[in-house]
């Protein structure tokens, strides 16, 4: 098998915690993070533009804290109130039968009931695919002081006005993620090869390449996964049928450009 | 396979309607550039035929004031280049305009320049037309430039006073090894005030040290004091000679090689930034010592190369 069929796996959207790449700026946000977790706050709100790492974020702080912390992660959203709070039962209680009589009311006296013995964390991502009427809950839930809600949200008009209008007067940290810089995405790329040993893959890529691809993606990591991904497709069937056009000491820009052709950043 | 193929095509659509307004504005410039030099030399000859026949002769009235201009300009200069040598005057008979002008300044032109003045009125007279005429003849100066030094003993205040005189001399000349000999000493005051004026100025700048901070080379250290792995090393080593560092490249291709000796990547590395530190023979008999064990391509056209090298 092509090397570049491994290489195109590196670069598979996923969202695992082995994904997570220390940049200085992702190293800023999870620490902001851990220390807005770590204060007597009610939401937090993670909020950038789709790409910006902020599923990779939350699920990295899940796991770090999970073992130490309570803390308790809905990595999809739910839209039925009654799954909601059921879910959160059982995480609060431990017991796995949800009581058929469980109701909103019922769920907030439990959560006054263990407000002062227990600081509870629930990371919600995908948040701006709650319903507007469960969001009501989760800020009335958070009012009781007894779990802290970690609301991570697409940043565009719409969800702006959700995040205006159930949780301004809550929210007391915000944090914005944003795309990546060209040195961001050269130690993205960089890390992420290092990481399963392709040095010297690493070492084909120049500064003339990532800013190119900086440029065609406007640094969303998930477009330059995609991009990247592309291009070792394209290296693959090279390297199969036509080895003599490709160079195993450099990546050509013309590559670059043809995957961005592909997936459409620009237009021949 | 197909689809890779329309890739291509695409590419190339891509990028020829990304050159495209480059090489139009290329275009553009070239056309421009032509039509200025046609317009040019289309209406110089018209304007030369134009203007009032032979000019030079002296004691005429009539002479056309720009060519005159340009004349005096360059006996001018000659003559403030020979006025510095104190050789015995010429005799203020020879009164065309130019040598009037020449007069002015204190010290009286020689016999050489006032024949070699006569010399360019003559081919003045001659052509009076040909614009060619009127640029510094390098032998005229070249003899001129000779017969200063002839007379340096009594040239030394001059040049100390105007250096700029002096260097303007040593330029016009044509740069022939001769020249340099002739010249050391004066070469070497120049460069000395040059030299000099170039301290104070970076003294006076202010340094600017600029550093980028990439902690990728950190971290893979890190890894490699843990795991101990081949790959980081000579990928440190690697970077480190990206990095134009050779003698940490160098370390470093040891640290690989010591501990995955048949590596011939860590082997070539070495000689690579051997090469570049100097040391071609250790790079050579690094190679050999490799060959003598494994058998490797790569290094051996490696090693071709670096014994082919001058």
């Amino acid at each position: 098998m092509s090397k570049y069929r491994d290489l195109q796996e590196i670069f598979l959207d996923q969202i695992e915690v082995s994904q997570y790449i220390g940049l200085d700026t992702s190293i800023l946000f999870y620490n902001k993070l851990l220390e807005s977790i770590a204060k007597p706050l009610k939401m937090i709100l993670l909020y950038g533009r789709p790409g910006t790492g902020k599923s990779v974020l939350l699920n990295k702080v899940y796991h770090d804290l999970k073992e130490r912390d309570d803390i308790f992660m809905l990595a999809t959203p739910v839209e039925e109130e009654r799954e909601f709070l059921g879910r959160l039962y059982r995480f609060l209680t431990g017991v796995q039968d949800i009581p058929d009589n469980l109701t909103f009311t019922g769920f907030l006296e439990i959560c006054n009931g263990i407000r002062q013995k227990r600081h509870i964390t629930v990371l919600l991502d995908e948040a701006q695919l709650y319903p507007p009427a469960l969001m009501e809950k989760i800020r009335l839930i958070s009012d009781t002081r007894a779990i802290k809600f970690v609301v991570s949200l697409h940043k565009t008009e719409k969800e702006d006005l959700i995040a205006k209008e159930h949780f301004q007067s809550r929210i007391w940290e915000t944090i914005e993620l944003k795309n990546g810089t060209v040195n961001d995405i050269e130690v993205y790329v960089q890390k992420k090869l290092n990481q399963r040993n392709y040095f010297d893959v690493a070492n084909m890529f120049t500064m003339k390449n990532f800013e190119l691809i900086h440029r065609l993606t406007g640094g969303n990591y998930r477009e330059v996964n995609k991009l990247i991904f592309t291009l070792f497709e394209i290296y693959e069937y090279y390297d199969t049928h036509r080895p003599s056009k490709i160079s195993q000491r450099h990546i050509k820009n013309q590559f670059i450009e043809m995957a961005a052709l592909k997936l459409g950043y620009i237009h021949a | 396979m197909h689809e890779i193929e329309e890739l291509e095509r695409r590419w190339k659509r891509y990028r020829f309607k990304k050159l495209l307004p480059r090489y139009a504005g290329i275009g553009m410039g070239v056309l421009i550039v032509g039509a200025v030099g046609y317009f040019y030399t289309q209406s110089t000859p018209s304007d030369i035929s134009a203007l009032p026949a032979p000019v030079l002769k002296p004691k005429e009235p009539s002479t056309p004031k720009e060519s005159l201009k340009t004349v005096r300009k360059e006996t001018i200069a000659k003559a403030s280049d020979i006025s510095k040598a104190p050789t015995p005057p010429s005799k203020p008979e020879s009164t065309t305009k130019f040598e009037k002008v020449e007069k002015a300044p204190s010290p009286k032109p020689t016999m050489k320049a006032v024949r070699a003045s006569k010399k360019v009125e003559a081919i003045e007279t001659e052509h009076p037309r040909k614009k060619i005429v009127l640029n510094p003849d390098n032998a005229f100066l070249r003899r001129i430039a000779k017969d200063v030094r002839s007379q340096k003993p009594h040239h030394k205040i001059s040049s100390r006073r105007g250096p700029v005189k002096e260097e303007k001399i040593a330029l016009s000349k044509p740069k022939t090894k001769k020249s340099k000999k002739i010249e050391p000493a004066r070469a070497e005051r120049v460069k000395k005030r040059f030299s000099t004026r170039n301290i104070v100025t970076q003294d006076a700048g202010v340094q600017v040290v600029s550093t980028k901070t990439n902690r990728t080379l950190e971290h893979i250290i890190d890894r490699f004091n843990q795991t101990r792995d081949p790959k980081l090393a000579l990928y440190v080593a690697q970077s480190f000679y990206k990095k134009r560092e050779y003698k940490k490249a160098v370390r470093w291709s040891i640290v690989a090689n010591s501990i995955e000796p048949s590596n011939e990547a860590s082997w070539i590395l070495y000689a690579k930034a051997k090469v570049k530190l100097g040391h071609r023979n250790e790079a050579i008999k690094a190679l050999k010592i490799y060959l003598n064990q494994y058998v490797s391509r790569k290094v051996q056209t490696y090693l071709e190369y670096l014994e082919s090298m001058p």
